[in-house]
């Protein structure tokens, strides 16, 4: 009998604390932290294994936004090659719907050719590669959907303004198994599955959060080399075919309306 | 005319603002069908050479019924190709990315032009590649 109020008890005082710990269970997850340390650390390690590689190259697709004339977003596809060699050696060759272009930095000019056209236009500039590219888009516009995954820093420079961090979880993409990351701030949402063994990026998805229509590129990773064996100096260097002409760069300004004489 | 089409094959160039007196409709066919008159010859080939008989003929119906200065019609040949066929001179500053078809190449003092009927455009490397701008002739 005395057990019995015993076990009952018991069990009262077990129900009581299961109450208290399912109430602060339930607090705790209102409190959440925004960024999740797992994804954090998954991007640290693939920084890391990008920034080890004194040279690395690989292929990207990619789909990039433009405004229709009705407002929509629509998609263009670009193919591209990419080769780099630290700290100031570029080589991408583009294909696709984007116009097809070879992009060449040899650590003194930059040099864009249009082997259709055979035109090419080419300017002085060093630095390191990402600096470049920045330069590159700031001065002409130019543009590389891929740009993340060259900086020295990938980390600092892809988490610097974020302001949550989620690990989704794992996915398997063209039969390689990933981490899926979620990150969000400073105007973007973006996800990204880097290779759960190789830690390798294989997907990026960014969407602009405060454009109208919310618009998103993406870029598939393939064919990743790190350290490949042919780095020399004459991929990097352009050597204008015979009846190549040099052009300059300019960006179209605004068009004046076409005018009836 | 014979005369000066050779001297301008041989030189070139182009000659630049020469007047030249009314030409018949049946050359501002072969002109790509602008209706102001040009004012320099159109350079060996036409510019709107190849296309349709149908936007020719259309043209050629216009320009006749059309007094020699202003014409009443104006059909300029539409490529099916994004490249806006400009049915009017575009305006210096003017940007396109495929050149009307049959445009001329050429260079003067080392720069790279086009020329379609009296339009000269030269390329640039944009953002977005290679484009062309229509230019004051050189």
């Amino acid at each position: 009998m005395a057990r019995k109020r015993l076990y009952t008890a018991a069990a009262a005082l077990i129900l009581v604390v299961l109450a208290l710990g399912g109430r602060n269970a339930a607090a705790q997850s209102t409190t959440r932290p925004a960024i999740d340390e797992r994804a954090i650390a998954v991007l640290r390690t693939m920084s890391q294994t990008l920034a080890r590689a004194s040279s690395l190259s690989f292929r990207a697709e990619s789909a990039i936004p433009i405004a229709s004339p009705t407002g929509q977003w629509v998609h263009v596809f670009g193919a591209s090659r990419v080769l780099l060699r630290r700290p100031d050696r570029l080589y991408v060759e583009t294909r696709g719907d984007l116009f097809p272009h070879n992009f060449y930095y040899d650590g003194k000019r930059v040099t864009m050719y249009a082997p259709d056209q055979n035109f090419y236009a080419t300017e002085e500039m060093s630095g390191r590669v990402h600096d470049v590219l920045l330069r590159m888009f700031e001065k002409h516009g130019n543009y590389f959907p891929f740009a993340d995954v060259l900086h020295f820093e990938i980390h600092t420079a892809m988490t610097h303004s974020v302001t949550s961090a989620q690990f989704v979880g794992t996915s398997t993409l063209g039969g390689v198994k990933t981490d899926h990351l979620a990150f969000a701030g400073g105007g973007l949402e973006w996800e990204i599955w880097i290779g759960a063994e190789d830690h390798l990026p294989r997907l990026l998805n960014v969407t602009f959060a405060e454009v109208t229509g919310r618009p998103h590129n993406s870029v598939a990773f393939a064919d990743w080399q790190l350290e490949p064996a042919d780095v020399s100096d004459s991929k990097f260097t352009f050597e204008a075919p015979a009846d190549a002409v040099q052009i300059e760069f300019r960006n179209p300004g605004p068009s004046p309306a076409l005018q009836s004489k | 005319m014979r005369n000066l089409k050779t001297r301008l094959a041989s030189a070139g160039v182009m000659v630049g603002a020469m007047a030249l007196s009314v030409r018949p409709a049946a050359a501002w066919v072969a002109c790509g069908g602008f209706y102001h008159p040009p004012v320099v010859v159109c350079h060996p080939a036409p510019c709107y050479a190849g296309v349709g008989a149908a936007a020719v003929a259309g043209f050629a119906v216009g320009a006749a019924v059309a007094s020699a200065a202003h014409p009443t019609v104006v059909v300029a040949p539409q490529p099916v190709v994004v490249a806006p066929a400009p049915v009017y001179t575009p305006a210096i500053g003017t940007s396109v990315t495929v050149l009307p078809p049959g445009s001329q190449a050429t260079t003067i003092g080392g720069v790279h032009y086009y020329l379609c009927s009296n339009t000269w455009y030269r390329p640039f490397f944009g953002s977005n590649g290679v484009y062309y701008q229509v230019v004051s002739p050189p």
